[in-house]
Order: C-alpha cells, then structure tokens, then sequence
C-alpha cells in the first residue's frame, strides 16, 4: 500500500487536510467504495435522511463523496492506493479528528461527525 | 434536653443566649455545637420525632411557576427536617462556584471556598461520609478509572460522595439529649418575630403549638433555620414593623428562590465496544464508600461558553426486547463484538431510536450478558440568579394563622439550549476518544426530556448573601442586614450554588455561623447597650 506524503502528513499531526478547490468529482467506483464502508442498511438511511434534510446542499452521492474525500484530502490516485481495511482507519481517524474540532452535525437526534454524517447519508 | 412544648405553661417565656429556629440540618448542627460553650441554646422545631400529619401540612402552600411535587411533600417538618428523607449526594462547592462570574448576572459570594474548607472537613464527618477527598484518582479503582480527558478538553470529571444519609433527627438525637446548656423544644412552632421599633434588633419570639399552647422566648440572638422555603416565609410573615417584611428593606427577601433542575434521560449514550471502560462512572463503593461520578465543564469552558454550572452522570439503561429496537441492537452489539469501526455505531442508532420499545423494562444484560452499551445522562444544572424567581405570601393561612407561600420558580429562558450544549461538549469528547455517540432526547427524536424537568428539593437563594445590603439579604457572617441579632442558616443564603447538593455547605456554614457567634456575637451583645 502507498501512501502519500499528504497522508503521513495527516497520520502524524492528527490534523485534517483540506481538499484542494475544483478537484473534480469522483468517480463512480470510489463512490461504491466509500457507500460498501458505509454499510447501508434501513438504520442508517433514517439517519442519512435525516442529515440530508438538514443539509438538502449536500444530496447526490457524487457529492458526498467528493466532500468525503476532500476532508480525508484523497484524490482519485490516492483513494486507489487504500485497500479497504486502511480506508476504513483513514475514515475512523477522520471521524475522531471531526469531534476534536467540533465539527459535528446532529441528525434524527445523534450527535454525529461531519464526516460520519455524509458516510450514513451516502447510504441513503 | 428534649422538651414537649405543649407541657410548657400557658404564655411562658422561655430565656436563652441563642435561640435557633428549626432542627434539620442546620440547625442541629448548630445545637451540638453550641452545646458545652456556657451559653443557653434554645432550639424550636414544629414536629416531634416522627412524622405527624397535622404538623407537616403546615408547610402546605401553591406552586404557581416551573411545575414541581405539592410544597407539602418537598419537605418533611419534624425533628430533623428533611434530612429524614434526604438521598445523601455530597460535594463541597469548587472555587468558581462561589466566585463571581461575568457571564452569569447576580453571581458570586462575598466569601470563597478557603473559607468554608475548614469547615466543609467537619460537615464531612457530621455527614458520615468517606475521607475528604473530591479528587477524582482518589476514588479510581482496578478497571474504575476516570478517563483521560487531556489538558484541552471542555469536560473535566467530578465526585460525588454519598452520605448513609444520615438522618440527622435520629443520628443526633442523643447528643442533643445531652447537650449541656441545649433544651430542644418540640411542637414548637414559631409564628412571629418581634423585634424594637426600628426592626434593626430582634426583641423576641411568638411561639404556638397545634393543641392551642402559645408562649415566648427571648435571647440574645437568633437564628432562622427552617429551610429555603420557610426562612423568607417567616421574614415575610413578621410585617409589623416592617411592612414588606423583616430584612426586606431592598424587596429581595423571597426572590432569587431556585432549585436544581435535573432532567433524567436528557441524552442516549451508544457505546463503542473497543472503548474504554465508564465504570468509573457509575455509582460503586470504594473501600466501602459510596461514590459516584460525574462530567462537568472545565471553569475555561464555562466561561468561554457561557454555561452554568451543570453535570452530566451517565446511567446504564435497559432495552425493549421486543420490535425493530431489539434487532438493531443485537447487530449492535455482533458489530462491536467483532471490533467493526468507524461506522458500525452509527449505523444501527437511527433503528434504535426510532423504536418506541427501547424504554421498556428488560434489562439490556439479560440478553448480552455483557456490560451495558446503552447509558441514559442524568443532568443536573445550576440556574442563574433570577429576582423574579421567588417566594411570596399567598393570602391563605395555616392552622396557626400565618400566611402560607407561593414558590414560582423560574427556568432560566436557555435552559433548552444550555442543556443541549453541555450534551454536545460530551457528545464531542465521547467521539474525539472513540467512545461512543450520543442522542439528545428531544420533542423531535420522540423522547422529549424536557417533559420531565424535575427539581433537586433543593430550596436555595431566597435570603442571598451578599456584601451591599442592595444586593443581598444577609451578609457574609449570615446576619440579616441591618439587624443586630437576626442570622440565618441554611441554603436561603446561597447567591449562586452551581449544581452541587447544598446540604454539606449548609453544614459547614452552621460550624462557621456557630464559631461566629461564639467567638464574636454574643461577647457583643453581652456588653452594655447589646440587645437585652
Ligand atoms: C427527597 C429529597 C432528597 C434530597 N436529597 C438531597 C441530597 O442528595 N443531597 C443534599 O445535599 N440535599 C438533599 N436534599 C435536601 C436536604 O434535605 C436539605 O438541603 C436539608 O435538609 C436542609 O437542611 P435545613 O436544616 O436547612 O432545613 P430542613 O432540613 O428542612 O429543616 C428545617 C426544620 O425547621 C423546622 N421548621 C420549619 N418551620 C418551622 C417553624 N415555623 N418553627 C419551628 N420549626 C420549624 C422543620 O420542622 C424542620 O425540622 C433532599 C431533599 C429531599 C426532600
């Protein structure tokens, strides 16, 4: 597996990296990548749909996943070096790293990370 | 001594250095401290030993604000006070509980915790509860420790102790059988303070018993311990001199009244299943004393947030076994068994909220047989100092013939909002630490909490203390301002309270009102020109 030097950069300070404006949005594999982690299942589309109601800005699964990807600050070549289990660790320290700096967004009552919210709205 | 105020003579006078009104907490703490000092202490109580119907519908009155229990039940009226049904929790105030705070109106107290630790050791022992400690390592033990919140963390972790609880009216009731110079007299209820000319010096007592008996005391000082709710009511009912009541010359006796708003069920807590253990968190014994623990902001948050003093116990919390609930559950709960992370927990959560069973009886154990991964918070907060919170007379009057209150206790307009912010603070350090997620209970997730608001018992701030008699009724020795000889024990006194339990500070504040008069007061009013 390889990982960029962004992304060392992102283990080390624990801090989240900013996509870079204009990045184009994925593809659809990477959406059915970041969907499969998000597990969809009935549960969590109430909360998908929930998030999505709060922010209607966000719908499409194309967008999720890019504003998914941007926070993880993964482009396309760099989603392609993860295999899942070390995506899945990326999204985990990206939702740890969420709550540390409040970014936080309640939806059907849970007071969930940014990033998580988006992943349970993708499965929507 | 015990006496039985009804075998008093008809229009007797009885004769002491210190009368004190009242034997609960405060003022049974008084007496035994009094006692032995060389001086005559008179303590009158309302009720005998037990409970007696007749007695406790005394403190019958209307509740017109914030809904909480009949007047009547929010108390007990007998040897003891409510101690005879009091739950034990214990703190002693921190620092900035009684220092002044910019973002909360009203607050601060002309004196700070230094001065209450000599006596809070003591309160600590006369409430029997464990070493004098609140430091929360103190209490870890094997797998019950506090977690590691970091340095920059918004929440810290606090202790509670719990007394047995001592019921002071039977823990105390041969000490005060003995106490040298104590006479206690039962059925004794005040009913009129009287006082000279100018209502600066208070000249005597109007005392009555339920059977008709009526008699008077006199002394040199006296002081009111009859609990939050009775103390101002008594002030108000002696209009004679003063026509809005003794020590009210600045409208304030009555106003600021609160109480401790606790919501049960405010959040639902999911737990993670690699997560460290809450054990700590839950109520235990450690080396046999009663503990719990609990989140609260750090005085940085606080103040960077604006928020009252507030915190958060967590409480395991049983399940549905039947419906939609239970099977999110049990995925859960395979999930968390096979170490799946990030989104695993989340996923599940929309299912088990939304199902209506999840309150139901059967404990989430029985079919785990693990420890619980669902908590419910239990939130207690502070309310900031509100003048038009209050106690007023109301016209009806008891069977004695005085006026009975009205309490309208007063929410504070952002109570909904405060609560939800101190949630998110530990929502956000539950998720930065990978530890679970949290769910406020609210009108829109079907659970609505702030249905069931429910007060502490915990009558506080209708006689505050302050400095500048504008702003406060007592001043800092608990004397009624502008009278020579009227102190007041007990949480009528308390200008801000944060979300402790008030009964260990009403002790420590009974030992140092106790030391006053007896080191200062009295030498005072023994000279000539004092009050008798
Ligand atoms: C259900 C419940 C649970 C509680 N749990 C806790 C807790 O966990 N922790 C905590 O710190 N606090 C708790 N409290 C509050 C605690 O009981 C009080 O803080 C404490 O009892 C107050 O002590 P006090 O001496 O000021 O008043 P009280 O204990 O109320 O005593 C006042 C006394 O004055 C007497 N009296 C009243 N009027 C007159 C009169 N006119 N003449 C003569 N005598 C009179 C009464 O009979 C009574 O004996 C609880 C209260 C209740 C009701």
């Amino acid at each position: 597996m390889r990982f960029s030097r962004r992304l060392l950069l992102a283990a080390a300070t624990g801090l989240p990296l900013l996509a870079a404006p204009g990045r184009a949005a994925p593809p659809p594999e990477a959406v059915g990548r970041l969907r499969r982690l998000a597990r969809p299942a009935p549960s969590a589309r109430a909360l998908g749909l929930a998030y999505l109601a709060r922010r209607p800005d966000e719908a499409g699964p194309a967008r999720l996943a890019a504003l998914v990807l941007a926070a993880l600050g993964l482009g396309e070549a760099d989603l392609a070096a993860f295999d899942d289990r070390s995506l899945a660790a990326l999204l985990a320290d990206r939702i740890r790293a969420d709550f540390a700096a409040g970014r936080m967004e309640s939806a059907g009552g849970w007071m969930l990370a940014r990033t998580e919210a988006r992943l349970l709205a993708l499965a929507v | 001594m015990f006496i039985d105020a009804r075998t008093l003579a008809e229009a007797a006078t009885i004769e002491a250095d210190i009368c004190i009104i009242g034997a609960g907490a405060a003022g049974i703490t008084m007496a035994r401290e009094l006692a032995g000092s060389g001086r005559r202490v008179a303590v009158f109580e309302s009720g005998g030993f037990d409970f007696e119907q007749p007695t406790q519908q005394l403190y019958d009155g209307a509740v017109t604000g914030q809904p909480m229990p009949p007047l009547v039940v929010e108390r007990l009226r007998y040897l003891g006070g409510s101690t005879n049904h009091w739950s034990g929790g214990c703190r002693p105030f921190d620092a900035e509980d009684m220092a002044v705070r910019s973002y909360i109106p009203d607050s601060g107290w002309p004196i700070g915790v230094a001065d209450l630790d000599p006596f809070y050791r003591r309160a600590q022992a006369i409430c029997q509860l464990g070493p004098y400690t609140y430091a929360p390592r103190d209490w870890a033990e094997g797998a019950a420790q506090p977690l590691d919140l970091g340095a920059d963390a918004a929440l810290r972790t606090g202790i509670f102790q719990y007394s047995p609880p001592t019921r002071f009216g039977e823990v105390y009731r041969a000490d005060l059988e003995r106490a040298e110079g104590v006479g206690v007299y039962l059925h004794a209820n005040t009913v009129g303070i009287e006082t000279d000319d100018s209502a600066g010096t208070v000249t005597g007592l109007r005392l009555a018993c339920l059977d008709g008996h009526r008699f008077h005391a006199v002394a040199k000082a006296y002081v009111l311990a009859t609990g939050g709710i009775e103390n101002p009511r008594l002030l108000l009912n002696a209009d004679k001199v003063q026509k809005a009541g003794l020590g009210n010359g600045h409208d304030l006796v009555g106003r600021y009244f609160m109480d401790h708003p606790y919501v049960s069920g405010a959040a639902t807590v999911m737990l993670a299943g690699a997560a460290p253990s809450l054990d700590f968190y839950q109520q235990r014994q450690v080396r046999g004393i009663p503990v719990g623990a609990y989140f609260g902001a750090t005085p940085a948050a606080a103040q960077a947030e604006g928020l009252p003093g507030f915190c958060i116990g967590l409480v395991p919390q049983t399940m549905a076994e039947q419906g939609t609930g239970r099977d999110s559950l049990k995925t859960i709960v395979a999930d968390i068994k096979s170490g799946h992370w990030p989104d695993h927990l989340a996923y599940h959560l929309g299912q088990i909220l939304n199902s209506a069973e999840w309150r139901a009886e059967t404990t989430y154990y029985r079919w785990t047989h693990a420890k619980p991964t669902v908590l419910s918070t239990d939130y207690i907060c502070e309310c900031p100092p509100d003048r038009d919170s209050r106690v007023t007379l109301g016209d009806d009057v008891d069977a004695l013939g005085m006026r009975r209150v009205k309490v309208d206790w007063r929410l504070p307009a952002d109570f909904e909002r405060t609560m939800g912010r101190a949630h998110e603070l530990l929502a956000q350090e539950l998720g930065r630490l990978g530890i679970g997620r949290l769910r406020m209970n609210t009108r829109e997730t079907g659970h609505d909490a702030m249905a069931a608001i429910a007060n502490g018992f915990h009558h506080m701030g209708t006689t505050r203390m302050h400095r500048d008699p504008r702003h406060g009724v007592v001043d800092a020795d608990c004397r009624v301002h502008g009278m020579a000889n009227l102190f007041i024990a007990g949480s009528s006194v308390f200008p801000t309270y944060s979300f402790d339990n008030p009964t260990m500070t009403i002790v420590a504040l009974a030992l140092r009102l106790s030391d006053h008069l007896k080191s200062t007061v009295l030498s005072a009013l023994d000279l000539p020109g004092g009050s008798r």
